[in-house]
This record gives C-alpha cells, structure tokens and sequence, in this order.
C-alpha cells in the first residue's frame, strides 16, 4: 500500500485527479475495435473488481469501465467515512451567502450544494416564518407597499429584525434581515441544515453585483435563474471551498461586481 | 471510447471538488481498523498506475493476462 499518510491530502486527490485526467485521454484514443474485441484470455477473474470468469471472454472495454466503478465505489467510501466524522460534531462548515436581492446567492448556493454534496437551505423560507411569529402583519405590509413603494417596505422588514449590526454590509437591506436571522435563529437554521451551527466557522460570503445592472438586463426577473454566464461558481466560492478544506474560522468578503 | 473517457473525466472532475473540501485532520481519522480517507487515496492512486500500465498494455497484446497487484482487498 501506498505510505500516504505523510503526504498532505491536497496533494494526493490532485495528484489523483491530473492521473485520472490523463487516463480519460489514454482511454479516448483507444479504437472500438480495440475496446471491444474478445480476448479468451484474460485475468480478471483475478485482478478485476468485479470479476469476469476466466472461462468466459472478456474485453478491455470492460476492464475499463470496471475501472472507474471501482473508483467510484471508494470515492463514496471516503465521502462517507469523512461524512461521519462532521456528524460527530468535530467540524463545522456551514456556508452562509449574504448579499442584496439579485446578487446571485441562491444560483451560486445551488452551485455550491452540488459541489460540496450539502443541503442548501434558503434563509427567505425561514424569515418568513420568523417575521409571522414576531407579529408581521401583511395586511400592514401591503398597506405599507401602496403607500410607500418598496423601500418602504424594507424598512418595515428592517424594523422587525432586533440585530442591527449591518455597518459592515454593503447593502442594508436583504443582509441587514439575513444577519438578523443567523444571529438569533442560529437554532432553527441549525435544524433545517441537520447540523450545529457555530457562527464562528461560519463562512460570510457577500456576493453583490449591481441591483440595477441585473435588472435592466431581465427586466425585473431574476437573471440567475435565466442562464448565463454567471451560472458559475464564482471565484471567490472556489476560494471558500478550499478554506472549508482547512477548517479554520474564516469571514470570507467577496465582491462580484462584473 | 469517448463515454468512457467522459465518464471518468466527469467523476474525478466533481469528485475532486468534494474531496478537496474534506479537512486535513479528517482525512487521517481512523474507525474500527479500516482504512483511513488518505490510505483510500492511497489506493487509489496505486490503481490508476496499475490500470495505467494494463490499457496500455492491452493495446499490444493479444490478451488481458495481466501481473496481479498485491492488494489484500478492493483490487482493480
């Protein structure tokens, strides 16, 4: 076996990748026939993960594809075996994005849940229910809204949130209530992502382009869920990916003003 | 063949995002006599460079004989 222990774990998954990424151009340049032909004999009734019986033909199509499951099935090993260790309560990386509406937040946590394989959970279902339990009214709202337009709207969100510490936010409206939310239903969230949530590893990241720039673009409707390029992990989320890794307390800003 | 090829290009591809996320200290955590994450990679790589060796091989010979690694278990 190899003696990996010494070797520092990024290296070896990218050590791992870049080999595997060469095979995929070894394995695109082999001819079907090659792939396909039925060699009588073989040993992969020996060497195989899933063994062919050395009685019966075998090709190397399938020597391949047994290959990658192979693979496969201890990728899954290591992701459960790691999974099990966060359910111990060892680590905490809860991923909290903040930012204006319109800034990307929910198209890059769905992004990222695929990445990283954990549940998404979208802070606006919860302050809905947090707003009607601490007396919002929407009947006052909608009132509020005709009379006042939009921001008079935020600042009644606004004013039902009692933490108000957004001076560091760029955008006081959607972070203002959002960190209100993590600050005191840390307990309801931590519910609804199945794990404990410690707001000190927790990560910020503030994702805020230009409200307007968006809008002009889809007219009102939301242009993350249109397509397009911002359909990507954002640098700086490739960033928070590979702190997570480290698991140290991190307070990631990030600006997407492209 | 190129579903082949894709197919692992794409595995390794988003596995390797998911990998990496994975913290140092929980890589080496070991339960119950089984193999910690980095002796899994370990093994991992070790089968690419065997696999690596066989369909080269195979490209030159007649049939699939090949050296049996000395893995005790989850060879391939």
């Amino acid at each position: 076996m190899t003696q990996a222990s010494d070797e520092l774990w990024p290296a070896l998954v990218g050590l791992w990748r870049d080999y595997n990424l060469h095979l995929a151009h070894i394995i695109a340049a082999i001819p079907d026939e090659t792939l396909r032909r039925p060699r009588a004999g073989h040993s992969l009734d020996r060497i195989a993960w899933q063994t062919v019986p050395a009685d019966q033909p075998a090709m190397l199509e399938y020597l391949i594809g047994d290959y990658i499951g192979h693979l496969q099935d201890h990728v899954r090993q290591i992701l459960a075996l790691t999974r099990q260790a966060v359910g111990d309560g060892s680590m905490n990386s809860s991923i909290v994005l903040l930012g204006p509406v319109s800034a990307g937040k929910s198209t890059q946590g769905r992004l990222l849940s695929a990445a990283l394989g954990r549940p998404q959970v979208s802070l606006d279902e919860e302050r809905w229910r947090y707003y009607r339990e601490i007396g919002y009214d929407d009947e006052l709202a909608r009132e509020i809204r005709q009379r006042g337009g939009f921001l008079a709207l935020v600042m009644y969100w606004g004013s039902l949130i009692p933490i108000q510490s957004s001076d560091c936010l760029p955008n006081i409206t959607t972070a203002s209530s959002i960190l209100g939310l993590v600050s005191t239903r840390a307990g309801r969230i931590s519910n609804a992502c199945g794990e404990p949530l410690r707001l000190t590893p927790t990560f910020f990241c503030c994702c805020h382009r230009r409200i307007e720039r968006n809008r002009s673009v889809s007219s009102g409707t939301r242009s993350s869920s249109a397509g397009g390029p911002e359909l990507r992990l954002q640098p700086a989320l490739s960033t928070a990916t590979e702190l997570l890794r480290t698991g140290a307390p991190h307070d990631l800003h990030s600006r997407n003003d492209a | 063949m190129s579903s082949l090829s894709d197919s692992l290009r794409a595995t390794v591809g988003a596995a390797a995002v998911r990998l990496l996320a994975i913290p140092e200290a929980e890589t080496e955590a070991r339960r119950d006599g089984e193999w910690c994450a980095k002796e899994v990679m370990g093994h991992l790589i070790d089968s690419a460079a065997n696999n690596h060796a066989r369909f080269v091989r195979a490209q030159l010979q007649d049939d699939l004989v090949f050296p049996a690694t000395t893995r005790a278990r989850g060879s391939a």
